[in-house]
C-alpha cells in the first residue's frame, strides 16, 4: 500500500470505528462511493478490529472464570 | 552505575532535547549497553513460564542511568522513546541469534496494550518486527507510536509530547495501527 492510500484508509477506518456497527455500511456507501478496493480494505480492517475486541473480551472472561474457580 | 555517569546521561538528554544531535550519538551506546545487559540478565533466567516485561526493563534502565532524582518529566519521555527503539532491536537480535543456533522457543514477552496478539516466542516476535517495519514504511509516525507503546510503555500524553503532535492524533494513529498490525500478523500466522 502506498503512503497516500494508507492515509485515506486510515482516516475512513478511524471514522468508521467511531460509529455503531449498523451505521458503518451506510457511512462506507457514501465515503467510498464506487471505489470498491478502498471499501474492501476498510472493511477488512474493521473485521480485524472486531477480532481485537473479541480477544480482549475473551481474555477478560477467562481471567474472571479463573478467579471464580479458585 | 556510578553517580557521575548518571549525571552525564541527564546532561546528554538535556543537550539532545535542545537540538544537539551529537548528544544522542554519545547517549545511544551508553543506553544500548545498559539495556542489553539488563535484557540478557532477565533472558538468562528463562523458564518455560517466564514472561519478559519489556517496559519494566526500559524503566529499570532509566532509573539506573538517569536516577530517580528530580529529572524533568519531559526528559524521561524522551529517554523512554529512544530506549524503546533499542529495546526492540535487542529483543529482535536475541530472537535471531536463538533461531540461528536452532534453539526453540524464546520467552514470552508481555507487551502492554497488545492483549490481542500473542507473542509467545521468537517466531511471533520476529513477525511483529516485520509487521512493524511494514507499517513504518507506509506511516513512519505510526511506527514510532507503536514502538513507544509496545517496547517502552509510554502513555498517549507522553507520546504526543515527544512527537509534538496532538493527543487526538496519537489516539487515532494508535487505534488504527493496532487494527492494522492485528490483521497483518494473523495473515502471516496462517500457513
Amino acid at each position: 500500500m502506498s503512503i497516500q492510500a494508507w492515509e485515506q484508509v486510515k482516516e475512513l477506518l478511524h471514522q468508521a470505528m467511531q460509529l455503531a456497527p449498523e451505521q458503518r455500511a451506510p457511512f462506507l456507501d457514501k465515503a467510498c462511493s464506487s471505489d470498491v478496493a478502498l471499501r474492501a480494505e476498510v472493511e477488512s480492517l474493521l473485521l480485524a478490529g472486531e477480532g481485537v475486541v473479541t480477544t480482549r473480551v475473551a481474555n477478560a472472561n477467562r481471567c474472571r472464570s479463573q478467579i471464580a474457580s479458585r | 552505575m556510578p553517580a557521575n555517569e548518571s549525571g552525564k546521561v541527564t546532561e546528554l538528554l538535556r543537550h539532545w532535547k535542545q537540538g544537539d544531535e551529537r548528544a544522542l550519538d554519545t547517549l545511544l551506546p551508553l543506553l544500548y549497553k545498559e539495556l542489553r545487559r539488563l535484557a540478557h540478565y532477565h533472558l538468562q533466567s528463562e523458564r518455560p513460564d517466564h514472561t519478559l516485561q519489556t517496559t519494566a526493563l526500559v524503566h529499570e534502565a532509566y532509573l539506573r542511568l538517569v536516577g530517580a532524582q528530580s529529572v524533568e518529566l519531559q526528559n524521561r519521555a524522551h529517554f523512554i522513546a529512544v530506549a524503546s527503539r533499542l529495546m526492540r532491536q535487542i529483543l529482535v537480535d536475541y530472537a535471531r541469534e536463538r533461531r540461528a543456533s536452532k534453539r526453540d522457543g524464546g520467552c514470552r514477552i508481555a507487551f502492554e496494550y497488545l492483549e490481542a496478539l500473542s507473542v509467545k516466542g521468537d517466531a511471533e516476535l520476529l513477525a511483529l518486527d516485520d509487521a512493524l517495519n511494514e507499517l513504518s514504511a507506509i506511516d513512519e509516525r505510526q511506527g514510532k507510536i507503536v514502538e513507544m507503546k509496545f517496547f517502552g510503555g509510554l502513555s498517549a500524553p507522553e507520546i504526543s509530547q515527544v512527537l509534538g503532535i496532538s493527543r487526538a492524533t496519537v489516539d487515532r494513529d494508535w487505534a488504527t495501527a493496532r487494527v492494522w498490525l492485528h490483521r497483518q500478523m494473523s495473515r502471516t500466522a496462517r500457513p
